[in-house]
Formats: C-alpha cells, sequence, structure tokens
C-alpha cells in the first residue's frame, strides 16, 4: 500500500491527469484509477468529492451534470485551460523528483 | 422489504444535518453511492449487502462535513464554526467550579472517594519504591553491564579459586579486567588504642577501584591497593577510628598483618550486593593464593569488552578445559558460569553469599498486590460516581439541551476524576512523608523519596494521578454522559432506575472483596506457618539463652570468665563452642569403614557443658564427660546420622575426619534437633568436644530481670575483655532471624489485606449509605405497611452480604491453591487447613456487614412521618 502522505498529494496531479484524457465523473475517476494502478492506489472515496470541489473552485476543472441514460444524472468533469496548465507544471516536477530519486538509488560505476 | 430509495433517502437526511454539505454536492454523493451500488450488484452483491458496504464508507471517513467546509474556504485547516472549539476557557471554570461545588456539597463521599485513592496511591507507591530500590542493585557502576562474577555451579557457590581470574585474563580476549574479592567479614582491626570488631572487611586486589565505581574521597584509584599492606577505609570507619583527623598514612592491624591506609572511598551504598568498611591489599595474603585450584576462597568477577557478549566467553571456558582440567567437573559439562552483575541481587542463592539477596518472586508478588490495591481504590471510585449517577442525571440533560456534546460531556467528568486523583496524589504524598520511616522499617531498607532528584520522578507521579483519574472516570464519564435529555428531564421518568447499581458494578464489588478475602486467608496462613515457626519442638531449648560473642578473643581467660559467669546467680549454665543453632557450623569430610572415599558431615566443636545448656536430648548412650580422659577422641551424633552414614548401631563405631586426621568413636547419640532454619530438613551432624577458646559462650538464664542480668555479664565481660566491646544476643532471636524474609512478607501482607480490606469497606459503606438514602421513601413506606426494622435491614443488607459471599467462593479456592503452593518451600510446614479460609471468608462477610449496618440500621430506624412528609 501506499503512504497516506503520498497519496494525498499525487491525488491532484492524477485527477488532472485522467481528465486530459477527456471529460469523465468521479465514481469513473476512482474506479480508473484503481485499474490503472492495480488496485494498489485507493482512495477513500468520500474524501475525494470534497478535493474535486476545492480543485473546481480554484478553476482548474469545470464541471457539468447531465442525464446518464436518461434516468440519472451525473457530474462531469472537464479539464480547463489552467487546469492544463497545472498538469504540465506537476508532471515537471514529478519528473524533477523521479529522475533524482532514481539517480541516488543507481549502482556507481568503480572506474 | 428492503426499499433501497427510502434507505437512500434516510442516509441523505443525515448528511443533509450538516451545514457545509450543500445540495450540489450531496447530489453528487448520492450519485456516487448509486454507481457503487449498482456496481456491487453486478457483482454479485444483494441490495441490502451493498448499500451497506456503500454507506460503510461515509461511516468510516469521519469529518467529512470539515473537508467540504475547508473545499469552500479553500483552507487546509481550521475548525468549521458549527463545531466548538476544542477549548473553551469560560466552560473550563464552569467545569472547575461545578467540580468543587460538588466535592463540597458531598463531602461524605468525596471523603471516601479521595481517601480510597489516596491510600491506594499511597500503598503502590510506597511498594514501588521498594521495588525500585531492590531493582537498583548494583546498577550505580558504570561499567555495571559488563561485570560479570564467576560462580561454580557445580557446587553451586560464588566461590571460586584465584587463579582462575589470572588465567582467564590471559587466555580471554575478551576480558578487559578482572578483580579479586576475599570476604573475610567479622575481622578485630586494631588502631592505636582502639580495638574493634569489623563486619564488613574484604580482601581486593589492585583493580577493584578500576572494575567497580565506587568513589574514592582520598587517594589514587590505581596504586591504593596495588601493594602489599595496604588498606582503604569508608568515610564511616575513618570517622569511627580517626574523629577529623586524617587517616591516611596512619597504620591499622588486622589478622596480625599491619596495613598503612592508602584511600579514603565514600560509604558503600546501600544497593550494593557487597558492603565495605575495609578493604585489604589482596596480596598481602600471600599464602592463600598459591594453593592454586584447591583453594576455593574468592570472589572473582570480570570486565568484558565492550562488544562481547558473555556466552561467547562461556564458550572459552570449554575449551580452556584441556588445558587447565579443572575448568571442567568430572563428566559435567562446565563447572564455572558467569552471572551477570545487576542479577545477583535478586536472582542468585548460592552459598557464601555476601549478604542475604532478595527476591525477585516477591517483587511480583509485591508488585501484583500494590496494582489490585490502586485497582479497589479506583473501582470505589467507578461504583460511588456511577450509583449517583441520579444526582448528575438532569445537569447532563440540561447541558445537553443547551448544547453540549457528549465527547465534550465525557471530557468534563474525566476532568473531575482527574480534580479529584491529583487531590488524591497529594494526600497520597503527605501520608507518605508520614509512613516512610515506619515503611523503612518494616522492609528493613532505607528508602527515600527523592522529588528533584531523579527527572523521572515527577513526571511519574504526575503520569500516576493520570492513569488513576482516568481509569476510575472512564466508566462514569462514558455512562453518565450517555444520558439522553428526554429521559432525565422528564419529570415521570424513573432516572433511579438506571443509576442502581449495574450487572458490572456488583461484579466490580465482588472482584474488590475477591481480593481482600485472597490477602486476607494469605495473611493467616503466612502467620501460622510463623507461630508453628516458633513454636516447634527444635529438639533443644532456645529461650532464655544468651549468646557472648567473641568469646575467643578472651584467649585463655575465657575458662576464668565462664566460671565466674557461671556463678552469677542468674545463670544456670554456661558452655564455649565454635557453632550455635542459627549459625554457621563447619563441614568435615569424613569416612567410616564401610566408604573410604569420604562424605561431608556438619560438625558441632564444643565444650562438657553444651548439652546441659542447651537442653539437648540423648538417645542412646551419653555426652561428653569431663570422667572420661578419651572423649577428646570421641564423637557424639544425631540420629539422621545413624542411615546416613550408612550404619544400623551406631555406638562404638569409628569414624575418620580428613580435616584433623583423626579417628573418632560414637560414644552418644542425639535427638534430631534443627540447626538449620525449617525451611531445611534437619542434616546428618556431629559434636566433637574442643577445649580451646572458641567464638560463642551460651548462657542459659534464669531470671525476671533480664537487663539487669545482662549489665552485670557487660561488667564482668568488661573486666576481662582485652579491648573488644561486650557483643550478644539471645538465641531465639537469632533464630527468629532465619524466617526474615517471611516475617517482612508476612508484616506486608498483613499491612495490605488490612489496607485492602478498608478500603473495600470504604466503598462499601458509601454504596449502602446510597441506597439507604435512595429507598428511604420505600421503606417509609414498608414501615407504615408495618415491616419490622430487622426485616427492613435485612432487606438493605441482603445485596451486600450476597457479592461478599460470592467473592468468597471465587477467591477461597483461588487462596488455597496459591497457599498450599507456597508453604511447599517449607520442609517442616503446617497441614493447610480449611479454617484460615473459613475465617477470613466469615471475617470478610461480617465486616461487609458491620460497614453497611450503620447505614441500614440508620435508615431502618428512621421516622416514616419524616422522609414521607413532602409527598
Amino acid at each position: 500500500m501506499i503512504s497516506r502522505g503520498l497519496i494525498a498529494a499525487s491525488t491532484k496531479p492524477i485527477i488532472l491527469a485522467i481528465l486530459k484524457k477527456g471529460e469523465n465523473y468521479g465514481y469513473q475517476i476512482i474506479q480508473n484509477v484503481r485499474q490503472i494502478s492495480g488496485g494498489k492506489i485507493e482512495w477513500t472515496e468520500p474524501m475525494f468529492y470534497p478535493l474535486l470541489k476545492r480543485m473546481e473552485k480554484d478553476g482548474l476543472i469545470k464541471s457539468q451534470w447531465r442525464l446518464f441514460e436518461n434516468k440519472r444524472h451525473r457530474k462531469y468533469y472537464q479539464l480547463t485551460e489552467l487546469g492544463a496548465k497545472e498538469l504540465e507544471k506537476e508532471k515537471t516536477q514529478w519528473l524533477i523528483v523521479h529522475s533524482a530519486f532514481m539517480k541516488i538509488l543507481e549502482p556507481v560505476q568503480e572506474s | 422489504m428492503f426499499d433501497l430509495e427510502k434507505a437512500i433517502k434516510k442516509w441523505k437526511k443525515t448528511l443533509r444535518r450538516s451545514p457545509a454539505i450543500q445540495d450540489g454536492d450531496l447530489a453528487e454523493l448520492e450519485s456516487y453511492m448509486l454507481d457503487k451500488i449498482e456496481d456491487l450488484v453486478s457483482l454479485g452483491m444483494n441490495e441490502v449487502e451493498a448499500f451497506k458496504a456503500a454507506e460503510s464508507e461515509f461511516l468510516k471517513s469521519q469529518d467529512l462535513e470539515g473537508e467540504y467546509f475547508r473545499a469552500q474556504k479553500n483552507s487546509l485547516s481550521g475548525r468549521p464554526p458549527w463545531q466548538p472549539p476544542r477549548f473553551m476557557p469560560a466552560l473550563l471554570w464552569n467545569y472547575i467550579k461545578v467540580a468543587m461545588r460538588k466535592i463540597k456539597r458531598h463531602k461524605g463521599y468525596s471523603f471516601i472517594n479521595i481517601t480510597g485513592l489516596a491510600l491506594g496511591m499511597c500503598c503502590s507507591l510506597l511498594v514501588m519504591l521498594f521495588i525500585l530500590h531492590e531493582l537498583s542493585y548494583d546498577r550505580f557502576h558504570e561499567k555495571a553491564g559488563r561485570i560479570f562474577r564467576i560462580i561454580d555451579v557445580h557446587r553451586q557457590q560464588t566461590r571460586t579459586p584465584a587463579v582462575l581470574s589470572k588465567v582467564l585474563r590471559e587466555e580471554c580476549p575478551e576480558i578487559e579486567n578482572s578483580a579479586i574479592l576475599l570476604n573475610l567479614s567479622h575481622v578485630r582491626i586494631t588502631c592505636g588504642d582502639m580495638s574493634l570488631k569489623e563486619e564488613f572487611v574484604l580482601g581486593a586486589d589492585a583493580a577493584f577501584f578500576e572494575v567497580f565505581s565506587f568513589p574514592l574521597l582520598v587517594g589514587d584509584p590505581e596504586t591504593v591497593l596495588s601493594e602489599k599492606h595496604r588498606a582503604v577505609i569508608s568515610e564511616a570507619a575513618a570517622v569511627r577510628y580517626f574523629g577529623t583527623e586524617s587517616p591516611v598514612g596512619n597504620t591499622i592491624t588486622a589478622l596480625d598483618k599491619s596495613f598503612i591506609i592508602t584511600g579514603i572511598s565514600a560509604n558503600t551504598p546501600e544497593n550494593s550486593h557487597f558492603k565495605f568498611d575495609i578493604l585489604l591489599s589482596h596480596q598481602t595474603f600471600e599464602q592463600l593464593n598459591k594453593t592454586g585450584w584447591l583453594h576455593n576462597n574468592f570472589v572473582n568477577y570480570v570486565l568484558l569488552r565492550e562488544g562481547f557478549s558473555p556466552a561467547q566467553l562461556e564458550s572459552r571456558f570449554e575449551k580452556l578445559a584441556t588445558k587447565y582440567p579443572k575448568i571442567k567437573q568430572g563428566r559435567l559439562k562446565k563447572r564455572f558460569d558467569l552471572q551477570a552483575l545487576t542479577d545477583i541481587h535478586l536472582h542468585s542463592d548460592l552459598s557464601s553469599e555476601f549478604e542475604a539477596n532478595g527476591s525477585v518472586a516477591y517483587i511480583y508478588i509485591f508488585s501484583a498486590i500494590a496494582i489490585f490495591i490502586l485497582i479497589i481504590a479506583c473501582i470505589n471510585f467507578m461504583n460511588l460516581s456511577t450509583a449517583r449517577a441520579s444526582i448528575r442525571a438532569r445537569e447532563v440533560g440540561i447541558r445537553k439541551v443547551v448544547g453540549s456534546k457528549t465527547n465534550q460531556l465525557i471530557r468534563q467528568f474525566l476532568g473531575e476524576s482527574l480534580c479529584m486523583s491529583f487531590l488524591a496524589l497529594t494526600l497520597a504524598l503527605l501520608l507518605i512523608q508520614l509512613l516512610l520511616p515506619a515503611f523503612r522499617n518494616l522492609v528493613g531498607k532505607n528508602l527515600e523519596i527523592n522529588y528533584f532528584g531523579n527527572y523521572a520522578v515527577l513526571p511519574g507521579l504526575i503520569g500516576l494521578a493520570c492513569i488513576v483519574g482516568f481509569i476510575s472516570g472512564l466508566y462514569p464519564a462514558f455512562f453518565l454522559s450517555s444520558f439522553r435529555p428526554i429521559d432525565v428531564l422528564k419529570v415521570s421518568k424513573n432516572i433511579n432506575s438506571k443509576s442502581r447499581l449495574t450487572f458490572l458494578g456488583s461484579g466490580l464489588v465482588v472482584f474488590q472483596f475477591m481480593i481482600s478475602i485472597f490477602l486476607l486467608s494469605a495473611t493467616m496462613v503466612i502467620y501460622t506457618q510463623l507461630r508453628y515457626f516458633q513454636n516447634k519442638k527444635l529438639g533443644f531449648k532456645k529461650e532464655q539463652v544468651l549468646v557472648i560473642k567473641n568469646a575467643e578473643s578472651l584467649h585463655h581467660d575465657l575458662q576464668a570468665f565462664k566460671e565466674r559467669l557461671m556463678r552469677q546467680p542468674a545463670v544456670v549454665n554456661a558452655s564455649n563452642s565454635r557453632t550455635l543453632p542459627s549459625k554457621r557450623f563447619g563441614n568435615w569430610g569424613v569416612a567410616t569403614e564401610k566408604f573410604k572415599t569420604g562424605k561431608g558431615l556438619n560438625i558441632f566443636q564444643c565444650d562438657h557443658d553444651y548439652l546441659e545448656t542447651l537442653k539437648l536430648e540423648i538417645k542412646e548412650g551419653r555426652f561428653f564427660s569431663r570422667d572420661y580422659a578419651t572423649d577428646s577422641s570421641a564423637m557424639v551424633i544425631n540420629e539422621t546420622a545413624v542411615p546416613y552414614l550408612e550404619w544400623e548401631e551406631a555406638l562404638g563405631k569409628q569414624i575418620y575426619s580428613y580435616v584433623t586426621k583423626k579417628t573418632y568413636t560414637v560414644i552418644g547419640l542425639v535427638k534430631d534437633f534443627h540447626y538449620e532454619s525449617l525451611h531445611e530438613r534437619v542434616k546428618p551432624a556431629g559434636i566433637v568436644l574442643n577445649n580451646t577458646p572458641m567464638e560463642f559462650i551460651s548462657a542459659r538464664i534464669k531470671t525476671d530481670d533480664i537487663s539487669g542480668t545482662i549489665g552485670s555479664i557487660k561488667k564482668l565481660w568488661d573486666s576481662f575483655s582485652t579491648g573488644l566491646a561486650f557483643s550478644y544476643s539471645f538465641l531465639d532471636e537469632d533464630f527468629d532471624q532465619l524466617y526474615r524474609v517471611e516475617q517482612k512478607a508476612g508484616k506486608l501482607a498483613s499491612l495490605f489485606s488490612g489496607l485492602a480490606v478498608f478500603i473495600s469497606c470504604l466503598g462499601l459503606l458509601g454504596l449502602a449509605a446510597f441506597t439507604a438514602e435512595q429507598r428511604r421513601k420505600e421503606i417509609g413506606i414498608r414501615k407504615i405497611l408495618g415491616a419490622p426494622v430487622p426485616g427492613i435491614i435485612l432487606l438493605l443488607s441482603k445485596n451486600f452480604v450476597k457479592w461478599v459471599i460470592i467473592a468468597n467462593i471465587i477467591a477461597l479456592p483461588a487462596a488455597y491453591w496459591a497457599m498450599a503452593h507456597w508453604l511447599r518451600n517449607f520442609a517442616y510446614r503446617i497441614n493447610i487447613d480449611v479454617w484460615p479460609f473459613v475465617l477470613a471468608g466469615i471475617a470478610a462477610v461480617v465486616m461487609a456487614l458491620i460497614t453497611v449496618s450503620y447505614m441500614t440500621i440508620k435508615a431502618a430506624r428512621s421516622n416514616p412521618a419524616d422522609v414521607l412528609k413532602y409527598e
């Protein structure tokens, strides 16, 4: 399992990344993440909605209620331009961390 | 039938209460719920299970509303305005005020609560003090963790040859240093005109101050003992011999050798397993070192290098055995073993210990008792607080109506019990100051409570008060805060029914009495066993025998002294001997015709008057007589020695001693007499005649004026003595000393059981008062309808007695089992009887009855008119 701290830090960029592929709704996003990570990233679902709300308020995503199969409403989220920029920023940061981490772990070659 | 729509509606209703979750959010959460349920149903769950699973996720995530609130506010922290702040100064003041009012208004209950807790705390603190002292033994040495004593496993001895540590030091790189001690004890020290017998005299080598951390006040630790004829004395001894003058450079004489004082050490701490007043340089006693492996007279300590384990060193013993066969014993794998310095006091019970060690078993027992007493006191608090819930119920109702939340109330009540607990702690500390001198006497240790010396003491005390307050307040707090306002504020509702003692409450009273009864019966058994010790026929008469010590110092004047002594009107008889029952005795290797290999036989050396003075009984033959010149090679043996020496008939048989290299003829048989403590069976023993001056003179006296007799004997001693002070004891007291551990245990057990019973009764008193108060009207009506007073008393006492009887049923078999187990320690013991247990049980019932009777009689005799007139 991944630690709570790391999950908290990674939730926002992951949501942004998923929404980049197209609009989506809350339950589906959670399912996608679970599938992609092979069940290793588990979000406590009810806590995930306040976060969506915050991101929407920050202007990173926008939402729209749609009727689904003519019987139920679902709230679909879409990436905004600001959100796309934020995603790029996050991506660079994660890559920096990742490459630094890997370099440290690489075995030192002795000449 | 399960209706999903209805269930979701109900679920939404609970969420809608929160001001932070807006309608839009709720709709989204609902859509999530439906998706989830649909998914779970498609996986094979039925609707009910799916709903429950989805709902449980919301129940698990605490503070969903807080998250929504922070999402709106755009901040990561902060407390939503509808949640009360964690800390409200105004309310805190109110809590304290209410708590103080309750304490003041219900003085009786507060008294019972606080005194009970204080007694419990005081008692457990005292025991803790004792335990900490026992655990602190030898830990003051800086290298304590690396110091080990080498013991002889084969002979169960602490004494080993001096050559051992020399060999080990040469052969084992694990050893950093080693020290040798020679327990000289009771040595006569002469310094100028002064001559005193010193109890704590040790021979030590140069490494002593390097291995052990005894601070030297004067002198260089490396050189003070590095050469022959050097001595270090303790501060106390320095004052004793030299007063205010500096002792360094002066000479003292001990064991016919002179020593120059080269250093002064601080007094040995009480928690050291050996003590010394005088240290003599070990090299002086050269002849002792020569004998090598055969001379097991020393105590060897080794200091391991850092990072090495004792097991590594022990494994070397086996390898070394090929080079030094003495390291092994016969077919035994090994003869020597290592014993950690810090284990010696509580875990070692070998021959020739420096002093009687403590026992870890008693440490466990006493800590258990201390904790139990603390629990009994906590139970009082719990029971009284819950029983009195009806008084608080309206307060809880009103607080809830004006917006208090359950966990706020829990905090309030816990705070109250903490308040009580701290008051009790203050009282307990006062009590400790009062009781400490008596407790010191009881356990025979110089215990002290040093509040500022140790950084752990104050936090520890505060921690204790917090734990006690928390444990005793937890249940009442949850119980009281669980009241629903609608129940407690409705006038018609009978809240009393809720405050009657619950199942748990009566269970707790039963538990209290269980422990009390257990301790009570244990105390009775211990005392019966001790009385048995005191009254058991020992085969000699130990009463009225005065023992004069150091008699050998009179040299050839001893006979004259003895004769003058016997002329004293109060002295019936007197005898000179090397040992007496209860004292250390010699052991000779002996051989008879049947076995030439040698057996050990305990030997008593004495003069002709020994039998008469001690009133030993002759079974066959005769005792030594002045009429027979041949008696110097005669021996009297005890009954047990006959089968031991493989004889059927002992009189006239020959016995050879390897020690004196003489053959003795058995001339008499004495009835077995107990010369050791009754823990041991009587062992085979022989008595031989010795006409040289020996250590003890025992005098059988017959007088009512003991102090006058002692005074005149002292005068006589002083006229003969060469400077050594008159030192005496009574044989029966010396014998009782053998049961010091049991006597101490008996005293502590009676103290603790007394306390346990007292605290339990205190609680019972409170409960009885409460029940009587609660049933006042019922009693009034019963009396009007013609109920007799005894009937009412019975009615009120019935429950309490029932509880105590249940406690009896549980506690007595447990106590019986435990005490039967304890008695197995003794070779001579009482037959465990039922009556101490029956007595303890009856005593508990009677005490409970007496305790409650005051309240019940008062209630039963009350005038119904007074009680009912307001209705």
